[in-house]
């Protein structure tokens, strides 16, 4: 059995001016990436390399800094290799093989998961964030160049706790999913 | 979540009918997919909001409604200064017009129409042809072109049912938008209550009559009913559809190596 560490979540919070998303302005000026591990590289810029423990629980935020123009946290999608921080507007030659098969109303949707035991530590692991304005889910922005990157496993800070606590501990983190 | 209210009235017309109803129409930034299952009706005063909750039933989200009043009026650009009467008017007599001064009271403009309504020979209550028209379609007459321009409609309090209810917690903020007279409305939403409410706006519209060549403004307040559909839904984890899991990190790979 694969034990999760007793470490906090690992919150990654997208700050969005959607306006100056909308009004064309460069990724540095209107998005913003901080997260929660003292370990991270990039915090306050739109290339952020996160760095995760394994089984690390990790969820994203998403803020829109202006309160009356929404932002959707539309998706975080895991890709293959790195790519250079690029923010644009999903064109149409760009559509993506692998939706997700549902389809729900962004603003219901939260993005969370267990770093899983397969990940390689020193690995980063690169992925997109795709980001939707207004009412309805539209054409969703893109931003590539952010990565999660997993601690070797003795890296990581274990508090010292009795085995039985841990895998109590364990368990009420898991929702019952191990 | 916030969901900016855009109320907009027909201040003309709600004046002469001397009622809101039916002279308000209404957008609001978030209408969620399936939460209104009747939003195709847009000129119902009804407002969604919808709540997110969490699968052990905590509230994931928020809601936050803020009210923003604004005025249609069948001259909705006409405002009290000349700069921005209606094209017709200003081609008929441009010398008049550059003659005011750009912060010209009405009483001085009133004073201009007057002159021109000797000159030509019509009083100023006449309608005239080619000039903007009413809602009843008659064309204005320069009096109303000058009173085309009106003070914006306030909102001045929210009652109802759905504030005694505690579905909805009013309060009234300070704006720098002076458009509003400096202050705007703002609710938060006790998204448990899910069903439909009511909600009283009070709306104060303002009058306009002619009192020694001067236009005075007379406030009437109105009130508005307005439906409030608070909806629930279920918060999912968007890498699974369901609850949570392990991230869907890339299985480790083997690189082919072709390049070597």
């Amino acid at each position: 059995m694969y034990l999760i560490p007793p470490v906090s979540t690992l919150i990654i919070n997208i700050q969005v001016d959607s306006l100056a998303v909308l009004s064309g302005a460069p990724a540095e000026e209107c998005i913003w990436l901080v997260d929660s591990s003292p370990h991270t590289e990039g915090k306050g810029a739109p290339v952020l390399r996160s760095v995760a423990h394994p089984g690390q629980r990790v969820r994203w935020t998403l803020t829109s800094v202006d309160l009356q123009a929404p932002a959707w946290l539309q998706r975080i999608r895991f890709v293959d290799r790195h790519h250079e921080q690029t923010f644009h507007a999903l064109g149409e030659g760009d559509a993506i093989a692998d939706e997700p098969a549902w389809s729900l109303p962004a603003r219901a949707m939260s993005w969370e998961g267990f770093v899983p035991p397969s990940a390689i530590a020193g690995t980063p692991y690169p992925y997109e964030i795709h980001l939707s304005f207004g009412n309805e889910v539209g054409i969703p922005y893109v931003l590539s160049g952010c990565e999660i990157e997993v601690l070797p496993e003795e890296a990581s800070v274990m508090p010292a706790l009795s085995g039985s606590t841990w895998a109590n501990q364990a368990y009420s983190m898991s929702g019952g999913v191990l | 979540m916030q969901t900016s209210i855009y109320l907009m009235l027909a201040v003309g017309r709600a004046l002469l009918e001397g009622r809101i109803e039916g002279n308000a129409y209404q957008l609001q930034t978030q209408l969620q997919r399936g939460a209104v299952e009747d939003a195709a009706e847009k000129t119902a005063i009804r407002v969604s909001a919808v709540g997110v909750h969490r699968p052990d039933g905590g509230i994931a989200d928020d809601v936050t409604l803020n009210w923003i009043i604004g005025s249609v009026l069948g001259l909705a650009l006409a405002r009290p200064t000349p700069i921005d009467m209606p094209s017709g008017w200003v081609v008929s007599n441009p010398e008049a017009l550059e003659a005011l001064p750009a912060d010209a009271t009405h009483a001085q403009l009133l004073d201009v129409l007057e002159d021109l309504e000797r000159e030509y020979g019509i009083t100023g209550d006449t309608p005239i042809d080619g000039f903007p028209k009413l809602f009843d379609g008659q064309a204005m007459s320069f009096r109303e072109v000058v009173m085309g321009g009106h003070i914006s409609p306030v909102l001045v309090d929210i009652t109802g049912q759905a504030v005694d209810d505690a579905v909805i917690f009013p309060a009234q903020y300070g704006s720098p938008d002076m458009r509003t007279d400096g202050w705007y409305w703002s609710a938060t939403v006790d998204t448990n209550k899910v069903g439909r409410h009511q909600c009283d706006l009070h709306i104060q519209l303002f009058r306009p009559r002619i009192e020694d060549s001067t236009i005075v403004w007379d406030p009437e307040v109105h009130v508005l009913t307005m439906d409030l559909v608070v909806g629930q839904i279920t918060q999912v984890n968007g890498f699974t559809g369901a609850g949570i899991g392990y991230l869907p990190i890339a299985e480790p790979r083997i690189v082919e190596a072709d390049h070597v």
